[in-house]
């Protein structure tokens, strides 16, 4: 069973490089729209650093005036917006697909825990490029995740922040919500920027070091197919043209919006802090965040090929994620009845899973995947 | 470098050398530009009647026969690194330098101790066959160490052959060295930092060691092939080393001992 | 008595002055090998210290990135405050200015190194060019480092800088063409100061992407190069920074707010950081730009006077067995595994190595890995060598003989 590679534009490459021609199939194309899109992200973000000004006073107007002045402004900042949001999309793919096909065992530790971390850069990546715009929206969402997390009261104590003049983190403004200062916003955009850095580093890591059960040097992999570049960068300036992405206006520490909404990828963690309080909330992010992080070790068994069990579960949260999310951006449902639908699905996705690894396990599958024996 | 009429390339091969060279005649040799212009056509044309010179006589430990001093013996106790291990590493370099570096001080000085008629001229034995080097063209210039037909000009019994890089010599090559009677071999490459193809020497070392493939078995005697991890800045510290592993090889041979086979205890095709 | 001795080839001048600065080098690292250990020497791993020191100045300059805003008004405000006012931020901001000038340092010994040694022929040419389009882009971004506090020494290499650049507009006959408006309008063609130093400042941080993007494809493909430092090293290396940057701390009376009626001939930089700078007083922007790309030039057309002299490896398709030893040894990536062309052997999934002409440097390790004789290097064949031993043996015993029979020994 072939493993999966975070960048799988191996497979392509070397089916280029020894000159049987076909350059890439479907199975490699998440890899190399994955490549794509963050190169596009990363240079579109040089190009919006030499338009973006990140104070208090000037972070809006600067980025109105890269939407609507700027030389490709708008493109620039259309294929930044949609093209994280079209990383955080394969990423998530790419972790699905890792996960039913079960490549996390046996070598793939690493790869997985990789591809965690990306995905983990690519979505606060993407929140603190969100608060960069400093729009009304922005401002106050800033604000109610400072709040959390200082509702939360666990990171405070585990990160002392103080001593690198982050001291003012988390002032109050005048409506006794957590405000965002410009020291905030300087720590946002180093953020951002760093995070930049960590993913190219990642990338970086992830090609020059090969896997362990491949007995081969893996080489210098980021060969994409140009018929893959022309798509993402294409559709990304489609999307540009067709949906700029919003400005909203001018963050008013008076106005506080209702409802305060974040990206898409936060929305069904606003909806859980709804449901649960906020601390208990982020206990949960932290408990799916080990679980994701530690799942090859949690998944104990030896036999190699997809467990039904574990595709049923990730079935299972996809789906719960989705609900919570469609109801963070708004979409109604009484509370109990969410409640009973969310419990549904889990017991379902439970039963069926064991059912299907019973019946494999009792060789009526599939030609029964072979035990694993240690060396 | 030429050869013929200068004594610059040969001055490090004058005095303090283990093998003790004697200083080459002037205008006793023909020179060809390049190996890889005297083809074999060109090598037949000319005339092959080479008069060897005897390592024996060299090292000449007979005082009168050429006017060469009759030198003390080196003490052969403390060799360190020869007859353990085949890879020499950087501590053995240092300690072999160092030892060496006493020799060629004791060597240098004039023998006030012994008195000449007294002392039994020594023979430093020779090997009963030729020992045949693959030496890395940047760790060690072969240009004015040997004749045409790669075998050293100081000493019948070491041929070398000059490979692009140390990881092109292929274990089985020393094997059937050995095999078809040969005294010893041996391989000069560079340290695994300053290889010129990045990974030449490392690989080298893993062959010798073992740890890849293709592998040099086991089966090989050990005392008899040596890697010379050595830096391309240290020419006469090669070549001295490379003299004192011929010694060596001459005393094994001298000892009785043929280059023995290990008996096969499983079956062994060149590392597969 | 004639012998047949083998002399060296008499290279040419240039070649007999780049051996020499290669024997120099080898020196030189053989000396550090002694003092630092096989493993862990530096002059060994230069690579690697550049990868270092780039990480160090990227997390330094990420740090000082809490900090400090890129406004006009308020640049030099923030880097002074950082420098007084934050816990550890003078030692930071050293941290940043000592690795940017290690930084250059090394790559300077990296090209040398690389240039002495000779390697830079050939397939490694590629690494080459892109190495030398790295360096200036290193540069660069040292001299936006100085312009971003925005205060007088800012102000004045900002002049000198966009005097380099459109340079070349005062050129005898190119500059009818307005090659140094055409380089300097990315950068020079604003309005304000605010979209000026917003300029700088992206050249500066995006310039860092690029630069490892840069690094990125000058990895060759192959054996992953040594680009890690070992953990000694690296230790090393940080006490280095630290000791440096104590004993030369950025003093915050650098940091004048501009004065547009005085300004200074002269302006103290770091010599290494950006050293073309130091000639700017002496030849002035046009004549310098004229060096620096003449240099460059030269430097990048190096590789064409060393073409391939030797012919690539070969494979034998009959013997070749598609175990892939020669692929993982290959140092240049020059091997690639295909399906084999004969349709049985392919059929029963055999590979067969195929040699990438424009990789292969000749160096024979394949070679030295092929247990069944399937590749060989056209110059010089297994055969050969072979052959070479035999005849050697074989000569050796009949002079043996011969002298035997003529002593009368039996």
């Amino acid at each position: 069973m072939e493993a999966c590679d975070l960048f799988d534009g191996m497979a392509a490459f070397e089916r280029k490089r020894s000159g049987l021609g076909a350059g890439s199939t479907s199975a490699d194309f998440l890899g190399q729209a994955l490549w794509v899109t963050l190169a596009a992200v990363v240079v579109s973000g040089i190009g919006l650093l030499a338009g973006y000004t990140p104070t208090t006073a000037r972070s809006f107007p600067s980025v109105e005036y890269i939407q609507l002045s700027f030389p490709l402004g708008w493109w620039l900042r259309g294929v930044h917006k949609f093209g994280t949001d079209l990383f955080v999309i394969l990423a998530i793919l790419r972790l699905i697909r890792l996960a039913y096909r079960r490549a996390y065992k046996f070598g793939g530790e690493f790869t997985w825990q990789a591809a965690v971390r990306l995905l983990l850069f690519g979505v606060f990546a993407g929140v603190t490029g969100y608060l960069l715009v400093w729009n009304q929206r922005a401002f106050w969402m800033g604000g109610s995740l400072a709040e959390a997390a200082e509702s939360g009261g666990i990171f405070e104590q585990v990160y002392p922040l103080g001593g690198l003049g982050l001291s003012e983190w988390i002032p109050k403004g005048p409506l006794g919500d957590a405000a965002m200062s410009q020291g905030v916003l300087r720590g946002v955009f180093a953020a951002h920027i760093a995070l930049g850095f960590l993913a190219m580093l990642a990338a970086f890591y992830l090609r020059t070091y090969p896997r362990k059960e491949v007995p081969h040097w893996r080489r210098y992999s980021n060969y994409v197919a140009p018929r893959v570049q022309w798509l993402v960068i294409g559709a990304l300036t489609i999307l540009a043209l067709i949906l700029p992405p919003p400005l909203g206006s001018h963050s008013d520490t008076l106005l506080k919006p209702y409802p305060i909404l974040a990206d898409w990828y936060f929305l069904w963690l606003y909806r859980l802090a709804e449901i649960v309080t906020p601390a208990v909330a982020l206990t949960i992010v932290g408990l799916i965040f080990l679980i994701a992080m530690y799942l090859p070790w949690l998944d104990g068994s030896r036999r190699k090929g997809p467990r039904p069990v574990v595709t049923a579960l990730i079935a299972a949260s996809l789906i719960t994620w989705m609900m919570l999310t469609l109801e963070g951006a708004g979409w109604e449902l009484p509370n109990l009845a969410s409640l009973v639908l969310t419990t549904l699905v889990w017991i379902i996705a439970l039963v069926l899973g064991a059912f299907a690894e019973n019946w494999r396990a009792s060789g009526r599958g599939k030609k029964g995947d072979e035990e694993v024996r240690s060396p | 470098m030429t050869v013929q009429g200068e004594k610059s390339g040969l001055d490090e091969f004058e005095t303090g050398s283990a093998i003790g060279l004697a200083p080459f005649e002037e205008g006793a040799g023909i020179l060809l530009d390049e190996l890889s212009e005297a083809g074999p056509g060109m090598l037949e044309e000319i005339d092959f009647s080479i008069e060897p010179f005897r390592l024996s006589e060299m090292l000449g430990k007979i005082p009168g026969e050429n006017g060469i001093e009759e030198e003390g013996e080196p003490s052969p106790t403390e060799e360190p690194g020869a007859p353990e291990g085949a890879v020499q590493g950087p501590g053995d370099e240092t300690a072999a330098i160092e030892t060496v570096a006493a020799d060629e001080i004791r060597e240098e000085e004039p023998p006030h101790e012994a008195e000449p008629e007294e002392r039994e001229p020594k023979r430093v034995p020779e090997p009963a066959n030729p020992v045949i080097g693959f030496v890395c063209e940047h760790a060690l210039d072969v240009g004015g160490l040997v004749d045409a037909r790669g075998m050293m000009i100081q000493s019948t019994k070491v041929h070398l052959i000059s490979v692009p890089c140390a990881g092109m010599v292929k274990p089985s090559w020393l094997r059937h060295a050995l095999d078809n009677g040969a005294s010893g071999a041996f391989v000069v490459s560079c340290t695994p930092g300053s290889c010129r193809h990045r990974t030449g020497a490392s690989v080298t070392v893993a062959r010798w060691e073992g740890k890849a493939r293709p592998m040099l078995l086991s089966r090989c005697d050990r005392r008899r092939l040596k890697l010379f991890l050595d830096h391309k800045a240290n020419r006469k510290e090669i070549l001295r080393e490379i003299g004192e592993f011929v010694k060596e090889i001459g005393k094994l041979d001298a000892a009785g001992e043929e280059p023995q086979e290990k008996p096969i205890e499983s079956i062994d095709i060149d590392g597969l | 008595m004639k012998r047949l001795v083998v002399k060296s080839s008499r290279p040419g001048r240039y070649l007999r002055f780049r051996e020499s600065c290669g024997r120099c080098v080898s020196l030189l690292e053989f000396y550090a090998a002694r003092f630092f250990g096989e493993t862990s020497n530096p002059f060994a791993l230069t690579g690697a210290l550049i990868v270092a020191l780039m990480v160090v100045s990227a997390i330094t300059g990420i740090a000082m990135l809490l900090h400090y805003t890129p406004t006009p008004e308020t640049a030099v405000q923030s880097v002074r405050r950082l420098t007084d006012h934050v816990y550890l931020g003078s030692l930071v901001r050293a941290l940043h200015r000592t690795s940017a000038d290690l930084l250059v340092i090394s790559i300077l010994f990296h090209l040398f190194r690389n240039w002495a040694t000779g390697r830079y022929t050939g397939p490694r040419s590629r690494n080459w060019v892109i190495g030398l389009l790295a360096l200036p882009l290193i540069g660069i971004i040292g001299w936006s480092g100085y312009v971003l506090p925005w205060d007088e020494r800012g102000m004045v290499l900002l002049a000198w800088g966009r005097e380099i650049a459109y340079g070349p507009d005062q050129w005898p006959i190119l500059g009818w063409l307005r090659p140094g408006s055409i380089i300097g309008w990315p950068l020079f063609s604003v309005s304000n100061e605010a979209d000026q130093l917003l300029r700088i400042f992206a050249l500066h941080v995006g310039g860092a992407f690029v630069a490892i993007w840069l690094v990125l494809r000058h990895l060759r493909p192959g054996t992953p190069p040594r680009a890690r430092l070992p953990l000694a090293v690296w230790i090393g290396l940080a006490l280095l920074l630290l000791v440096i940057a104590a004993m030369l701390p950025l003093e915050n009376e650098d940091l004048l707010t501009f004065n547009p009626f005085g300004q200074p001939a002269t302006v103290r930089v770091d010599a290494l950081v950006s050293f073309p700078l130091l000639f700017y007083p002496i030849f002035g922007g046009s004549f310098l730009a004229f060096l620096i790309l003449l240099v460059w030039i030269g430097l990048a057309w190096l590789p064409r006077f060393e073409r391939r002299k030797v012919p690539a490896a070969v494979v034998s398709e009959i013997a070749c067995t598609g175990c892939g030893l020669c692929y993982n040894d290959c140092p240049y990536g020059a091997i690639a595994m295909m399906p084999h062309r004969d349709p049985l052997k392919r059929s029963r999934g055999r590979e067969i190595a195929k040699i990438l002409l424009r990789s292969c440097n000749s160096c024979g390790i394949c070679v030295g890995s092929c247990s069944f004789g399937a590749i060989e290097l056209p110059a010089l064949m297994t055969g050969e060598i072979l052959s070479r031993i035999e005849g050697a043996l074989r000569a050796d015993r009949e002079t043996t003989a011969k002298e035997h029979l003529s002593e009368g020994v039996v």
